[in-house]
This record gives C-alpha cells, sequence and structure tokens, in this order.
C-alpha cells in the first residue's frame, strides 16, 4: 500500500481511478467488483435501500454523449475486452469462436443490441426440478422480472423499424412456413433504426445499465471508482471482508498506484470470464469454479440479393424465430456497421473489394445455438484468463443445421447468393448446396463463429458438490463473497443474456439486503 | 504493411492489378498498431506471433521460399487467399485475426467507406438520410 492512500473524497459518485493520481482505503458496507448488467443492478438495490455501496470498474468510464461518437473502431478499441479480438480456444471438434465483451462502466451492457427476453418456462422448470434451485422457479423470480422490465421498459421493435434485410429474410421464412415474432428491446422510442447497437447506440436510444441503473444508484449514495482492477479478495476468520488492486492508466492498463476497500460483503460480478479468478483468490476450491461454461455459439448468414436492400436503415435486431428452440436452434435478425460487414466478407485484394461493393445489396441473418456448456476458463500467460471451449458434437451440429436453414430462407427470399460462414467455401445458389452445408465433411475450425452470453462459472446450486455459490448468490466456501453476475446462472438459458442476468442479480441484492439488514440493523 | 497493401489491393480501371494507396495502408497498420496497444501483453505477443507466422509460411503454404513481404503483389493476394480458403482452419484463423481488424479500420472513412454504398458521412452518423415510405420511428 501506498504511503500516501487516504480515503476517497471527491465531490462526484465517480471517480476516474486513471486520474486519482493516489491509492486509496476505504470502508463500505458493501463491495461490488463490476458494474455491468450483474454489479449495476445488484449496487443500485443496495443503494436504494440505504446500504453504502462502492463499486470498482475495471474499465474506464466513457460517458454515453461521448461513446454515441465513437466510430465502431473506436468503440473496439476503448470499450471491448482485449479490442473485440479474444476467441474462445478450441479443441479440433470446435470452430474458433471471438467472444465479445465489454469492459467499461457499463460493461457489455452498453455493447448489445439490448434484446429482452425472460428465461423460458423450461428452463426455470428444469433450474427447479432437476437442480432443486425453489428460489429461481419462474414464480419465485417473477417480482424480480417485473422490477427490471420497469427500469429498462422494454418495447417491442415495431415492423416500421424493421431493416429491409430484416424484412426480405423474414418474408422468406414465411414462404417456408417459419414464422417470426418482433423482438423487444430496451430502447426508447428516440430509437430511429441506425443500425450499430453493439457499438453504443448514436442516438442515445438504448437503456443499458449506465443510463437505466447506474444514475440511480448515484443519487442513491453508491459511488464508482473506474480503470480500478480488483486482483484479491481479502479474507479474515474465513469469511470475505474486502477487496485490493491498483488503478489502471494508459492504453496497456499499466499499473499505477494501490487500493484496499474493506466491507461487510464482497459482491464479484467481473463476468463469467473474471469472476472465477477474483474467487481463487479467495480461496474458493469448488471444482465447479470456473468450468461448466456456456455460451450462445452463433453465426450469422449473409446473402447477396439483386436488389440494394441498404440494411443499414433499420433496427440492428428487429425479429426472431423460436421455431426451431425445441432443437436449441433460435433464429435472430441482426445487422452490423458497413465496415464490421465489408471486413467479414471473404477475398483478398479484388475479390475483397469486388464484394464490398455489394454490400448495400446485403441481407444479414443470424442464429444462435443453446449449447451443451463445454468452456472452462483458465488462468492465462498474463493477467487475462483464458476461455478453452468444447463444441459438444451435438451442438456443432446445431450449428450447421442452423446454416442450412438461414441459406434456404435466404434462397427462399431471392438471394443471388449466399456466403456461407465457413472460410474458403464457395457461396450457396441453389436448396442442394443449402443442405450441404449441414452434412458435407468439414474441418469445424473453419467455421467462423461467435460465443455469445458466456454464463455460469460459479453457477448456483442446492449444495456445495454441485456448484459454487447458493440460492442467494452466497459462495459456499466463503461466507459475505457473493456473485451477482452471469456466471452464477446454473445453466444455458438459450436466449439473450441482459434480462436473465439482471433478475437474478435483482434476486441476489434483495436476499443479500435482507441479510444485511438483519447484520446491521439498518434499514432496507 | 505488405499483408496491408494486399488485402486492400483492387483493380485500376483499365482492369489491372493495383497495389493499395500507401498512405491508406500506412492509417490502416497504424490503427491496428494503436487497437492492439490497447490489448494485454498475452494478447499483444499473440498477435506479434501471428503476424510473424504469416510472414514466414509461404514456404508451407504455396511453396515459395521467400517472406510474404518480399513476394510480389500477386502472389502476395494468392497466398493469403490460399490461407482463407486452406482446408485446415487453423492457417484461415492466422490470416482472418490480422485481415479483419485490419478491414475494420480500412472500410470505416472516406472513399472507402462510399465504396460499401453508405449513404451516409460516417458510420458514426445520429441522422439516417430519409427515405420515402418508411414509417419512422413510433
Amino acid at each position: 500500500m501506498s504511503r500516501r492512500a487516504a480515503p476517497l473524497d471527491t465531490s462526484g459518485p465517480i471517480i476516474h481511478g486513471c486520474e486519482l493520481g493516489r491509492g486509496f482505503e476505504e470502508q463500505c458496507d458493501v463491495v461490488v467488483v463490476g458494474s455491468g448488467a450483474g454489479g449495476a443492478t445488484v449496487a443500485t438495490h443496495l443503494a436504494e435501500a440505504g446500504v453504502r455501496v462502492l463499486l470498482l470498474e475495471e474499465g474506464p468510464h466513457v460517458p454515453p454523449e461521448q461513446y454515441q461518437r465513437f466510430e465502431p473502431s473506436e468503440s473496439v478499441r476503448r470499450l471491448f475486452r482485449e479490442a473485440g479480438m479474444l476467441v474462445a480456444l478450441p479443441d479440433r471438434s470446435t470452430p474458433v469462436m471471438t467472444v465479445a465483451v465489454g469492459k467499461a462502466v457499463g460493461g457489455s451492457s452498453i455493447l448489445t443490441g439490448g434484446v429482452c427476453f425472460r428465461v423460458p418456462s423450461e428452463v426455470h422448470g428444469r433450474w427447479q426440478r432437476e437442480l432443486g434451485l425453489d428460489a429461481l422457479s419462474e414464480r419465485a423470480l417473477a417480482p424480480a422480472y417485473l422490477d427490471v422490465e420497469q427500469r429498462l421498459q422494454p418495447l417491442e421493435v415495431p415492423e416500421a423499424l424493421r431493416s429491409e434485410s430484416t424484412r426480405v429474410f423474414v418474408a422468406g421464412a414465411e414462404k417456408l412456413g417459419i414464422p417470426m415474432k418482433p423482438i423487444r428491446r430496451n430502447m426508447t422510442r428516440a430509437c430511429v433504426g441506425l443500425g450499430r447497437c453493439n457499438f453504443g447506440c448514436p442516438a442515445g436510444a438504448k437503456r443499458a445499465v449506465d443510463t437505466a441503473y447506474l444514475p440511480t444508484a448515484f443519487a442513491a449514495g453508491a459511488r464508482l471508482v473506474s480503470d480500478a482492477l480488483v486482483e484479491r479478495v481479502l479474507c479474515e476468520h474465513g469469511r470475505a471482508v474486502g477487496v485490493s488492486g491498483r488503478l489502471l492508466c494508459g492504453p496497456g492498463g499499466r499499473s499505477t498506484h494501490r487500493f484496499v476497500v474493506r466491507a461487510r460483503a464482497v459482491v464479484c460480478a467481473c463476468g463469467t470470464l473474471h469472476t472465477p479468478m477474483l474467487l481463487r483468490t479467495a480461496g474458493v476450491r469448488s471444482p465447479s469454479l470456473g468450468r461448466h461454461i456456456t455460451v450462445h455459439p452463433g453465426a450469422r448468414m449473409v446473402a447477396i440479393f439483386p436488389n440494394e436492400l441498404h440494411g443499414w436503415d433499420g433496427a440492428l435486431q428487429g425479429a426472431y424465430s423460436d421455431h426451431f428452440a425445441a432443437d436449441g436452434i433460435t433464429l435472430v435478425g441482426v445487422y452490423s456497421s458497413v465496415n464490421m460487414l465489408a471486413a467479414g466478407m471473404p477475398g483478398i485484394g479484388p475479390a475483397l473489394n469486388q464484394r464490398v461493393r455489394r454490400i448495400g445489396q446485403l441481407g444479414v441473418f443470424g442464429a444462435m445455438i443453446h449449447d451443451d456448456g463445454g468452456g472452462q476458463v483458465r488462468r492465462g500467460f498474463g493477467r487475462e484468463p483464458m476461455l478453452a471451449y468444447r463444441m459438444a458434437s451435438r451442438d456443432l451440429g446445431r450449428l450447421r443445421r442452423s446454416f442450412r436453414i438461414l441459406a434456404e430462407i435466404a434462397l427462399a427470399a431471392g438471394a443471388e447468393e449466399v456466403l456461407p460462414p465457413i472460410f474458403g467455401a464457395p457461396p450457396v445458389r441453389s436448396s442442394e448446396q443449402a443442405r450441404a452445408l449441414e452434412s458435407d465433411p468439414i474441418d469445424p475450425r473453419r467455421i467462423e463463429s461467435m460465443a455469445f452470453h458466456p454464463l455460469g462459472s460459479a453457477r448456483m446450486a442446492r449444495e456445495p458438490r454441485s456448484g459454487v455459490v447458493d440460492s442467494d448468490g452466497e459462495c459456499f466456501e466463503r461466507p459475505g463473497l457473493f456473485v451477482g453476475d452471469g456466471s452464477a446462472l446454473p445453466t444455458s438459458v438459450g436466449v439473450n443474456s441482459q434480462v436473465p442476468i439482471m433478475t437474478v442479480a435483482t434476486h441476489t441484492a434483495w436476499r443479500l439486503r435482507e441479510r444485511l439488514r438483519m447484520r446491521l440493523g439498518r434499514p432496507g | 504493411m505488405a499483408a496491408a497493401e494486399a488485402i486492400l489491393a483492387d483493380l485500376d480501371s483499365a482492369g489491372r492489378l493495383s497495389g493499395a494507396d500507401p498512405a491508406r495502408c500506412r492509417e490502416v497498420v497504424d490503427e491496428f498498431s494503436l487497437t492492439i496497444g490497447h490489448c494485454s501483453g498475452t494478447m499483444r505477443l499473440g498477435m506479434n506471433g501471428l503476424l510473424g507466422l504469416i510472414e514466414l509460411l509461404p514456404a508451407v503454404v504455396v511453396r515459395r521460399l521467400r517472406r510474404m513481404s518480399r513476394l510480389p503483389l500477386a502472389d502476395r493476394i494468392a497466398y493469403l487467399q490460399a490461407l482463407e480458403e486452406g482446408r485446415h482452419g487453423l492457417l484461415t484463423m492466422l490470416l482472418v485475426g490480422v485481415k479483419v481488424p485490419m478491414s475494420i479500420y480500412a472500410f470505416e472513412r472516406g472513399e472507402a467507406l462510399r465504396q460499401t454504398g453508405f449513404d451516409r458521412p460516417s458510420t458514426a452518423s445520429s441522422a439516417p438520410a430519409p427515405r420515402g415510405g418508411r414509417g419512422g420511428a413510433p
């Protein structure tokens, strides 16, 4: 600890750690590590209950009015962990998947499409029946769902905001008897369909946690330190009593000054990849820790249509289909910034440029797989952990089936050719070629895929042999240490994870509030 | 720089192969380096290793005993294309790890952005051009 360390003495709720110029020592009731969908939710509920909360965020604080003006490359560089180049290390039977995770105040929530789904009833049923987690039943979580939805105010994307890209795919799906539904997103009526929610909404129309939660938390007295990397959970007499770490500065995150925060409870909410690393520093040794990680492997199908679609005009995500949900496949409309689409086009030199000139004619639709949980997070060579992922053969089959379905939809919609997400694969122009996407032998590592919504690295369980935390989110092995992010979700949810994470975090916050009320005798 | 020149090469008005504008390549490489600088030490190490492999693999992939940066432009394009289309997924990933981040910057601004058909001054523009027949926001 630096000799110059002292309590935080600031006039506002947000402290830029890299500008502090010294270390600090601080005390509070609850220290929350991470300010994403989970951490912001927990912090807000506790602060509203009168609990003294300090949030610590490794990433920078970039205010919405600033990131709204970022071009995608700057957004990737400044708001994404590892500049968006994080990959899950595969085995021979698994595609190489990029993992997009946010690293800024607001976490990944400022970089999502804002899709809002509740956990499907059958998944809740499994949690209750097979895992014995009555606290996570649909009925038990109903008040938490309501609270989340009151704050996010999700709206259905109206048909007027669907892009032409989405429209042609919806039309193609209808020809094949595949129903599509409108998506609900945490957008305001200020959304004008700029199609780039995943780099920070330029119109400020997304109700991410930095607008839907954190201002409330700050108004209730919570404080936040950005650029603060937590390295250890401090424990005394077997109980978590605080955290320590260092402030980061500069593009590479150089270490500057150290800090210590003492608290009556510690909430780890630094994401599925980093929470296990932090729990290990507290001596948590559960065999489930860092294992059984589920992701939603996803892919997008790009199709070239004979006419201009200008798919960038419209909501990034406007429609979806759960027609194949029983087979673990969800179809989701998706688009991206044109330079991102250009970067993903096949070809080098003239071949690439030739395709880039046709981006206005592109239709894009995606698919997401409800996976079996083959991820494991390990300590990396530096401070970043490594995610290894082994895709179950069933899931690989589902992914390839989704390619066939999407290609058939595109062809039914009138696409001239479909560019499958398989490096080096020829364009698809017929139903027969579409079927081959599912059946022909292929090196899985040639598949272009993304891993969305990593969950479950410190999962909830009824007993210590099955998981890391109890149904209140507290570690079995370390009292006073809670998990408040997607790490705690016990299985894959099969839908976008924002609302599920916030709902379980709300439940955890309410339980923690009750415990603190009992211990502290404070109102709550 | 040599990889950027090949990835962004195009045909000129006479249909001849033409390397990308050196100033544009320099800008792309600078942006790429800046981005890598924001990553962890492990990622920086990995990206440097990846670039090194791409530089050294022509002998294996296209049986040319030269470093990638010393291949003539047409051969460089053929080599990178062979990496992308190769049957071995790991070789493909070598290329993708460089091509995608470089292309993100390459097509983000100016004439390259207009080449995509995008009808706004910038990818960060918050006002779309008015279109007929659209209902707009409710």
